[in-house]
């Protein structure tokens, strides 16, 4: 549906290199990226607003490359959603169907219709200056899906949220994508914040592409230490891998690491803390990744509580040898609380081999 | 550092904010006061017969209709050539910008008397080719009313550009990139949202044009001359009340001037016009 | 009045400040602000007014000036006299006649002529000050215009001067006076002394004035 292919862009400040990317038809594809890492740029290359230096933008199997923005159907909903200040909710919604001279009925009942998708049909007579946030936002989403888009693009359409709007516009966006099934290319800074929305995700930083795939393979397996950081695996950790028969083995600070995924050389291993077990008896089973070690410092984070653990030893049957690791983990308020978690208790800590994720580096990185 | 420390710094500090406050505000009001008093004594200096014997004389009152005309003349036109000059500023980078924009500064910092000369010339039969071409074809611009619409076009619409483009760069450019990807042309969008929403702007910035241009002097004089019932406007017929020392009738013409200002001013304000006046 | 200034400087140490304007607003200006130490006004005139007001303490005759009509170089119109002035095809400028003495000058000569009607009624231009003229008709704005002779010396290369009928002429002195107000009155006196001097009227010979009430061409 969305093709963007060698794209490239310098503007100084920011610039895009290389991008290409595959945004299927129907597809809730979600860019992510820092401030400043080129996100808004694609946004506007593929809506027309900027055009590339180099590459093509192909929509729906036409090259839109040198077309204008206003030949290219795109619902565009920007940032700060640019209602129009001087028209009512009823006239912005029904600016792009204006323009294109279509008669009044069909206005009026398209209006009608989106509003009530939306759930904003009591404030169609109101001026925009006095609506809240998440008003707002749903009028430009209304306002973008006047012109049936062949694909819509949202520029942190929740950033400017409060929480509670937040949660409720992700329901909605979702909600709306399922009934109007347009293809929706979304981009925002904040991992969580999508992971209920998107089909797929592109993570992007300084200017190029670093991973494309579905959340949940993003979130377990990211592709460079930049992803592994943005997407939240709190345990970045860099070593030596051994391939052996059935595990690889991976040095880290002096002590030992195992993991299923074969791998030899220099890497960097994640592993998201949320897979991180904590007990206070030893696990009966041995496990080849089971430390003996002390909480460092207690997050409570209302439903979940985060978890600073350094190691002091590496568990294997009944020998104990030295290991200082510092870890992350995530546990339930629940689970935190049986536990009596506090800075200085001693208890045991374990992960599986298959959640020990390995990145290879190449050389350059391994000496850095 | 010790609570006694603490405590001399804090009042210290207080003493300071006391004295920049007074200070500042000492020089702002010594500035205002400094300015009406100048405007009370000139009002008071033209005296009763000052403003009678000004608003019998008829060259008095054919040159504040003039005036009025000319200028409001003059801003339609700085208007008409501002408003999509002022967009193409700000909204378009190309080459050579900074060169345009500084060439468009120039009318603004030039004394307007040098303007007045500068227009003399370009419309010399003898010095330019327009000019003579003008000449040619029996028409004179030197010495006619349209002179001071010119004189008063040319200083006044660098100013307009300049106060205009600062009410389209403090509007987001969203709004047009938002009406493109909905459906307009460049120049519609620029119709149907930019426009009526730099309508306040605009408005605000023709007042500020209007009341510069009716107050021009140098350019009218040099360019267009001061001929009774021709080319007299408010200014010029307040500079010759001075040059033959009527000085009365001056001051009192002063006054007409400072009122018409205050109320464009307001007015200026009144729409939530900025800071931005030269 | 420059050089007068510097070469007096030179001669006696006292250093002189003018400020320049026409006749009347310079008396407006004495009158108002009761200050300044000599007057040179274009014109008998205003020298008559500053006395009556008894602000005079001593005047001399300087310089003569006399109205002439200047045209641009070579008379490409053929203007010949004041009679001519009256013709449509020119365009015609003369000084303000409140604001200037050559404006008063102009309106005089040609009531003597008796042509006031029609020139005024032909004019394209009255200028508030008079080198407004001398650069008009240089700039081709302006076809002929009644100016002082010492201003038509001014632009050698751009103006000619064709004579006004003598019978209808009025020849105006540029008088210099000492002011009751002046702060050192011997200074004033020096300077008057000296600009009424053969050395002084030189220099305003030179720059194109009159010192004899007849033109010399």
């Amino acid at each position: 549906m969305i093709s963007i292919r060698n794209l490239s862009l310098d503007l100084g400040e920011f610039s895009l290199r290389d991008i290409c990317l595959e945004i299927k038809e129907r597809e809730y594809f979600v860019v992510l990226g820092e401030t400043g890492a080129g996100k808004t740029l694609l946004i506007e290359s593929v809506a027309g607003l900027l055009r590339p230096q180099v590459g093509e933008v192909w929509l729906a199997g036409r090259n839109v490359t040198n077309l204008r923005p206003e030949d290219r159907r795109v619902g565009y909903l920007p940032q700060d959603y640019a209602l129009f200040p001087h028209l009512s909710v009823r006239d912005n919604i029904g600016f792009g169907m204006k323009v294109a001279k279509r008669a009044k009925p069909m206005i009026d009942s398209k209006v009608a219709q989106l509003a009530n998708l939306l759930g904003i049909t009591h404030l169609l007579e109101r001026d925009v200056l006095h609506l809240s946030g998440g008003e707002r936002q749903r009028t430009a989403l209304a306002r973008a899906l006047a012109i049936d888009p062949e694909i819509l693009l949202l520029d942190e359409p929740l950033s400017a949220l409060d929480e509670q709007t937040r949660e409720n516009l992700c329901g909605e966006l979702r909600r709306v994508h399922e009934r109007c099934g347009t293809t929706t290319v979304h981009i925002s800074h904040s991992f969580e914040e999508t992971l209920a929305l998107a089909d797929r995700i592109a993570v992007i930083n300084a200017g190029q592409v670093e991973q494309v795939g579905i959340p949940t393979e993003v979130m377990s397996r990211p592709a460079s230490e930049f992803v592994a950081s943005f997407v939240r695996c709190q345990n970045i950790l860099r070593g030596r891998a051994y391939s052996e028969a059935e595990l690889t083995r991976i040095e880290v600070d002096g002590t030992e690491v195992c993991s299923d995924y074969p791998a030899g050389g220099a890497v960097t291993i994640t592993v998201r803390p949320e897979e991180i077990a904590l007990s206070e008896e030893l696990p009966s089973q041995g496990k080849p990744n089971l430390f003996r070690g002390e909480v460092t410092m207690v997050v409570d984070r209302g439903a979940v509580t985060r978890v600073d653990v350094t190691t002091r030893a590496k568990v294997q049957g009944s020998k104990e040898t030295p290991a200082s690791l510092r870890l992350v983990a995530l546990c339930t308020h629940r689970q935190g609380k049986a536990l009596g978690l506090t800075p200085g208790k001693e208890l045991y800590i374990s992960f599986r081999p298959s959640v020990v994720h390995v990145i290879r580096r190449n050389q350059d990185e391994a000496n850095t | 550092m010790s609570s006694a420390d603490r405590k001399s710094s804090s009042r210290k500090s207080a003493a300071d904010e006391v004295f920049f406050k007074s200070w500042s505000n000492g020089l702002l009001l010594f500035y205002l006061t400094l300015v009406a008093l100048i405007l009370f004594f000139t009002a008071r200096y033209a005296g009763i017969a000052g403003y009678t014997e000004l608003l019998r004389d008829p060259d008095f009152r054919g040159a504040l209709i003039l005036s009025l005309e000319t200028s409001t003349i003059a801003t339609l036109l700085a208007v008409v050539v501002a408003v999509p000059g002022a967009y193409a500023l700000s909204r378009y980078r190309f080459p050579g910008q900074n060169i345009l924009d500084t060439i468009l500064d120039l009318p603004i910092v030039l004394p307007p008397l040098i303007m007045g000369v500068c227009l003399l010339i370009f419309f010399s039969p003898a010095a330019s080719p327009i000019g003579a071409f003008l000449k040619e074809h029996d028409l004179r611009v030197a010495y006619t009313r349209p002179a001071i619409v010119i004189a008063q076009f040319m200083v006044a619409g660098g100013f307009t550009i300049r106060c205009l483009k600062a009410t389209f760069d403090s509007m987001t450019p969203r709004y047009e990139q938002v009406a493109r990807t909905l459906g307009c042309s460049s120049s519609r969008a620029f119709f149907t949202v930019a426009l009526p929403l730099a309508k306040g702007g605009i408005v605000a910035g023709a007042i500020m044009t209007w009341a510069r241009a009716i107050g021009e002097f140098g350019p009218i004089i040099v360019f267009a001359g001061s001929i009774s019932g021709y080319t007299l406007v408010l200014p010029t017929a307040i500079f010759l009340k001075m040059q033959v020392g009527d000085l009365e009738p001056m001051a009192a013409g002063t006054m007409v001037l400072v009122f018409i200002a205050t109320v464009a001013l307001l007015i200026f304000k009144r729409l939530g016009g900025r800071g931005y006046i030269w | 009045m420059d050089e007068i200034g510097k070469v007096f400087q030179n001669k006696t140490n006292i250093k002189v400040q003018y400020t320049y304007s026409g006749s009347a607003c310079l008396l407006a200006q004495i009158d108002n602000s009761r200050q300044g130490d000599a007057y040179m006004p274009g014109e008998w005139f205003y020298m008559e007014q500053a006395d009556e007001k008894g602000y005079l303490t001593e005047v001399e005759r300087i310089a003569y000036v006399i109205p002439v009509i200047g045209v641009a170089k070579g008379n490409p119109k053929k203007v010949r006299g004041l009679r001519d002035l009256a013709r449509k095809d020119l365009r015609v400028g003369i000084g303000d006649p409140h604001a200037t003495a050559l404006g008063k000058q102009a309106y005089i000569v040609l009531k003597n002529a008796g042509l006031q009607e029609e020139v005024i009624s032909n004019l394209t231009t009255s200028a508030a000050t008079v080198p407004e003229l001398g650069n008009a008709i240089k700039l081709g704005h302006l076809d002929a215009a009644i100016v002082w002779d010492a201003v038509a010396h001014w632009y050698p290369e751009d103006i000619d001067i064709v004579l006004i009928e003598p019978e209808y002429n009025e020849v105006s002195t540029v008088p210099l006076g000492t002011l009751e107000f002046a702060e050192d009155p011997q200074a004033a006196k020096k300077f008057l002394d000296f600009v009424a001097s053969d050395e002084g009227k030189a220099i305003f010979k030179k720059h194109g004035y009159s010192l004899t009430p007849n033109l010399e061409l």
